[in-house]
């Protein structure tokens, strides 16, 4: 079973549209979704979660088909957003004594565990909190009660590598078995380079890859040649071109291109950058 | 069990674990019916993809190096001769290739390489 | 929906300590004054605002978006807030039965239950006709507007308790002072109207809170 199911999904703003958006993330994975800032990807995951309203197309949360997300499937839901969104005034414990009054499967031993392991004081008002120490507080709560599918929109922007790399951590344990998946929105792609099987690239409302990561970090490449040289080669395995002073690079399919080519890995922030180049010329 | 995997290099990470592992079979580090670690383990542990674990233990079960037992896991295969040898004959060749571009290079001719050759057996 | 009844209970503590003092300056105050029943209505006001207090709250920090990614029905998140409305009105309306017995006590008058009950009666239904306005207009608005929704209500409500009570001087009409002399058919009928406008109120509130986006 596929974790989250999106087909065809639509949602027109006035200076916006997400134009059939369609990916799938199974059970057991990882999904990282990448784009520029208003790309798209928080749009996408505020359809998911039913925040906002879908124009078309399909979404099924856990095998549940829309359109509103019911609170049996909430239930299995961990959501982290970008802003922690719990009240200021309230502190760890009240949040922990909301949220099992809210949650079937609260595992309040988990969340103890969670608080401690981060070094959260559980009785300080959260006005007191750094923005890491909330963040640190959104994913204790997304990860004690037992949820299925974890998604988590840019919640790791603003944080040090130090407790970035302890998230890669829990999401590597969180999916250990193949009865949970994560979707990861984010703009660190180097923790989605570590962390996803999968990663699906959203560019002005469309969805442009939507792959193994492994197997696109391996397609691409970026091609270092001559303006001549570039003129001589398939237009259709060049994704993007960077001009320079001295040469060329461009994101390109490695099969497409002829032997000799002098190439490069790219790597999830090249893909970004190159097709957000390619756009503006 | 070590695994040493570098992004740096040209080749796949599931060919550097298939690499490696196999390395440890042939050297006898790991012997016949130990367990592999699980592909979701070595996942975490590399911090790579699962589909990455995956393709390897898929690829050493392909080329007879491992047996995968529905519900318990990966285990090294018994030992085929054959198989080995194969694998060794692999590398050679592939050492071999390094050597011929080397000489193309500097221009020694192929009987030059032969005897060369013949002189490292005798010294043996 | 208890877990949004907690939630909104922590996030108005420090309001509720507040309004407790304000119970106990102004019985002081009243026990001073002459003819101060009235003060004990602006305690009633206050109680009867805290479910737009609440979500006026909500909707300016992040909990809006967050709550929507609880197991809660958006229609239960409504409830909550109208439920908390009425345990608002009853709340307040016993403290102020309380503040205006007590000072007449303290003062060693006698016990006016019937105008005393008649007088918060008469406010509490004013409230309660504020909650049926305002909730949806909260709902609807929310935030920074929900902030004038708020103002805008207590002002109307204080000027409706003006205009009744010097309507009240004036002379009541003959049909009214009937009615008034079966207080139990006048409560009666009030309570069904003010159930019948809250629960439009409501419907209103779900069918807005359902449609609402949050971006």
């Amino acid at each position: 079973m596929n974790a989250l199911e999106l087909r065809d999904i639509c949602k027109r703003y006035e200076d916006f549209t997400l134009d059939h958006v369609s990916f799938s993330v199974p059970m057991g994975s990882i999904m990282g979704l990448i784009g520029e800032n208003g790309a798209g990807k928080s749009t996408t995951i505020n359809l998911v979660l039913g925040l906002i309203g879908l124009d078309s197309g399909e979404i099924a949360v856990l095998g549940e088909n829309g359109p509103a997300v019911s609170p049996k499937v909430k239930a299995q839901l961990g959501v982290v957003l970008d802003e922690a969104g719990f009240p200021d005034c309230m502190t760890a414990r009240q949040v922990g004594k909301m949220l099992r009054l809210a949650y079937p499967n609260w595992q309040q031993k988990t969340y103890d565990g969670y608080l401690a392991r981060f070094g959260l004081p559980p009785q300080k008002p959260l006005k007191d909190y750094s923005r890491g120490m909330k963040m640190k507080l959104g994913i204790a709560a997304a990860l004690s009660h037992n949820a299925k599918l974890l998604i988590l929109d840019e919640a790791t922007s603003g944080l040090d590598p130090v407790v970035r790399d302890e998230i890669i951590d829990m999401l590597l344990e969180f999916i250990q078995d193949e009865q949970h998946a994560a979707l990861l929105s984010s703009h660190i792609t180097s923790d989605l380079e570590k962390v996803c099987d999968y990663v699906t690239f959203i560019h002005r409302g469309k969805v442009l890859y939507s792959e193994e990561k492994d197997a696109l970090l391996e397609r691409m490449c970026i091609l270092k040649c001559t303006q001549e040289q570039l003129k001589e080669i398939d237009r259709r395995a060049i994704h993007g071109v960077r001009r320079g002073a001295f040469g060329v690079e461009a994101l390109a399919e490695r099969d497409r291109l002829p032997d000799g080519c002098v190439t490069d890995r790219a790597t999830l922030d090249d893909i970004i950058v190159y097709v957000a180049k390619g756009e503006r010329k | 069990m070590n695994l040493i995997i570098t992004n740096s290099s040209g080749q796949p990470i599931y060919d550097q674990i298939c690499t490696q592992i196999k390395a440890m079979i042939l050297s006898g580090s790991l012997h016949e019916g130990d367990p592999l670690p699980s592909m979701r383990l070595l996942a975490k542990e590399l911090r790579i993809s699962v589909i990455t674990t995956k393709r390897a233990y898929e690829e050493l079960e392909r080329e007879g190096f491992t047996v995968s037992v529905p519900g318990k896991g990966c285990f090294v295969a018994n030992k085929n001769p054959a198989l080995v040898r194969e694998e060794h004959l692999k590398r050679i060749e592939e050492l071999f290739g390094q050597a011929v571009q080397l000489a193309r290079q500097a221009g020694i001719p192929a009987a030059e390489l032969a005897e060369m050759l013949q002189l490292q057996f005798e010294g043996e | 929906m208890r877990a949004l009844f907690y939630k909104d209970l922590c996030v108005l503590q420090k309001m509720l300590r507040i309004y407790a003092l304000f119970v106990v300056l102004y019985t002081g105050l009243m026990v001073w004054m002459e003819d101060s029943s009235f003060m004990a209505l602006v305690i009633l006001i206050l109680f009867s605002m805290l479910p737009v207090t609440a979500l006026t709250g909500e909707q300016n920090t992040n909990w809006g978006r967050f709550g929507q990614t609880m197991p809660v029905h958006r229609r239960t998140m409504v409830t909550e807030k109208y439920l908390l409305g009425l345990v608002g009105l009853v709340l307040s309306a016993v403290v102020s039965v309380a503040m205006i017995l007590g000072t007449a006590a303290l003062r060693g008058q006698p016990l006016d239950w019937g105008g005393t009950l008649v007088l918060v009666g008469i406010g509490v239904a004013l409230c309660a006709v504020q909650q049926a306005i305002a909730l949806p207009l909260s709902f609807w608005l929310g935030g920074e507007r929900g902030r004038l929704i708020l103002l805008g209500s207590m002002v109307l409500v204080l000027l409706a308790l003006g205009a009744l009570g010097s309507w009240v001087e004036e002379g009541l009409p003959g049909w009214l002072v009937g009615l008034l002399a079966s207080p139990w058919l006048l409560a009666a009928i009030t309570v069904v109207v003010l159930a019948v406008l809250l629960v439009a109120s409501w419907c209103i509130s779900a069918a807005v809170y359902r449609n609402k986006e949050f971006n």
